[in-house]
């Protein structure tokens, strides 16, 4: 009789080691599920943020490109602009000989 | 069943549970291998993620860097553009001797500053300077005589531009003036001439009913009718909330009822305004008024690029301080109402007394002070103050000092000095250059 017992004892333990093993399948295959979902919204995101990032870039370089451009129209300007400065300061400076008492600090 | 027979059920039932038992461990460790492996893939992902993001972020905020310069550098163009379009006109004009000169500036931070060197005031036809004088009646509600005027009392007026407040100073952006609609006029010295006066007051109305007057201070001593003055000016901006503003002068500041004495006395000469007060024992409690309104006055005002103020900028030793309006030194509120501008500055501070003498390259560094901690850029100083009129307009451009830097500096008076004998002038705000000056030459 008592080896009836053993073995059923036995055949209980088997019983709860197999309902263990199979939770444990249970919350591994749920987990796999979880991380690959986040695996997929992550690829997901890298794939919008690589396509934002690629037309910013091509913004940047037409931008920088139109930077260029104004920058040489200003250096223009600014040619011109301090050569008609330097024909006024000239004039001033003919005013100040023409009226040397009062023109440079009425 | 016999014992034999359960024996041998319970062992193939023993035997066939540790089978699913060693299936599921297997099935365990290809579960965790593969979870492993995702949870890597997952934390390589996130790694590139970041990057990605990263990266697209920092083109983001070049390319917001890129639409800045791109705006700045077309403002700069456009300032180009203009001076391109001026200064040939400019150069016309500064062929004949006598004539005004606008000149423009690049700085190596390409800034472009105006300049403006009045090589000699424009003496024009006095029609030139008188403004148009329509439906004076219509504009401007009739003028009470001086006797019947309205006494003083402390309370004060609603100031213009009250919401603009900021301690010692008021400061109204550009856009502000520009939105209002109206003239802004700038008014120097009165001392006590109510005659000259009351003229601007009929003169600017007409203009605009809606004018705004901002006055630097001094409105007593010196000239005949300084009560009546005060009283004048008072009631006009009463009579029209927000439209009139005060800055002290020195000789507001200087004026002091001695309780003890009961006697009115002034720490500035001339000073006859405390005597004549001290001899006319009925006006006390105007007087007194008087005191009390003068001590709620700012000393300031900043009217986009014009700096307005009785006395001038800070001197080298104050400004050194200087972080803002919320925070001035007794010198520094000093120096605003006391300090004058001059070309060849000699008088140095050493704060034994106030009247210190202030140049171009203290208002230049002061200026850049003011762009640091207040983000005003100041382009043009209107004081008044030290009426030095040696040409007889009233007007004194400081061409000397400022003919090299960005600035222009303006003196304007408006009391009728028969010592000097010239005519008031004030000046009009404008959005773009220096203000402009307005010759009175009577009517």
């Amino acid at each position: 009789m008592s080896t009836i017992k053993k073995a059923e004892r036995e055949v209980d333990e088997l019983l709860v080691l197999q309902r263990q093993r199979q939770e444990e399948v249970g919350r591994l295959d749920r987990e796999r599920q979880t991380v690959q979902a986040r695996l997929v919204e992550i690829e997901s995101r890298i794939k919008s943020a690589q396509s934002e990032s690629a037309r910013l870039a091509e913004e940047v370089s037409k931008t920088a490109s139109e930077i260029e451009k104004l920058q040489i129209r200003v250096k223009e300007k600014k040619s011109v602009v301090t050569s008609l400065q330097d024909t006024l300061e000239k004039e001033i400076r003919r005013v100040q000989l023409i009226c040397p008492d009062k023109g440079e600090n009425p | 069943m016999n014992t034999a027979d359960k024996l041998n059920q319970l062992k193939a039932q023993a035997s066939s549970l540790s089978t699913a038992c060693s299936d599921l461990d297997k099935r365990i460790a290809a579960l965790t291998l593969s979870v492993d492996d995702v949870k890597k893939k997952l934390a390589d992902s996130t790694a590139q993620l970041a990057s990605v993001e990263s990266e697209r972020d920092a083109n983001a905020a070049q390319v917001k860097s890129n639409a800045d310069r791109i705006a700045s550098l077309n403002d700069l163009l456009s300032s180009l553009e203009r001076e391109e379009v001026s200064l040939p006109s400019e150069i016309v004009r500064a062929k004949g001797p006598r004539r005004g000169l606008l000149a423009c500036e690049v700085s190596e931070e390409e800034q472009v500053v105006l300049l403006a060197v009045r090589v000699k005031p424009v003496i024009r036809p006095a029609k030139n300077y008188n403004m148009a004088y329509p439906d004076a009646q219509d504009a401007f509600p009739p003028i009470p005589q001086d006797e019947t005027l309205p006494g003083i009392d402390a309370e004060p007026p609603v100031w213009a531009f009250a919401d603009c407040r900021h301690g010692e100073a008021v400061i109204v952006d550009e856009a502000k003036l520009e939105g209002l609609g109206h003239p802004v006029f700038l008014v120097g010295d009165i001392h006590g001439d109510e005659s000259s006066l009351r003229s601007i007051l009929e003169k600017v109305f007409a203009v605009d009913p809606n004018s705004i007057v901002v006055f630097l201070g001094d409105l007593f001593d010196r000239g005949p009718k300084s009560m009546e003055a005060i009283r004048l000016f008072l009631w006009a901006a009463k009579t029209h909330p927000g439209q009139f503003l005060w800055l002290r002068g020195n000789h507001d500041e200087a004026l002091v009822f001695e309780e003890n004495t009961e006697k009115f006395v002034s720490g500035v000469s001339p000073h006859e305004f405390a005597d004549w007060l001290c001899e006319h024992p009925e006006c006390k409690d105007e007087g007194r008024a008087i005191c009390t309104l003068v001590r709620t006055l700012p000393s300031v005002a900043v009217l986009g690029s014009v700096w307005a103020s009785h006395g001038g900028v800070l001197h080298e030793d104050t400004c050194k301080d200087f972080h803002g309006f919320a925070d001035l030194t007794p010198e520094m509120k000093i120096d605003f109402v006391w300090s004058r501008m001059k070309d060849t500055p000699s008088k140095m501070p050493n704060r034994s007394h106030k009247g210190a003498e202030v140049g171009y390259k203290q208002a230049v560094e002061f200026v850049q002070k003011l762009k640091e901690f207040e983000a005003v850029a100041i382009r043009h100083v209107v004081c008044a103050h030290q009426h030095e009129h040696k040409d007889g307009v009233g007007y004194l451009p400081f061409a000397k000092c400022f003919s090299k830097g960005a600035l222009t500096c303006q003196c304007v008076c408006s009391f009728r000095d028969t010592e000097w004998d010239f005519w008031p002038v004030i000046l009009q705000w404008r959005p773009d250059g220096a203000p402009r000056p307005i010759r009175f030459r009577g009517n």
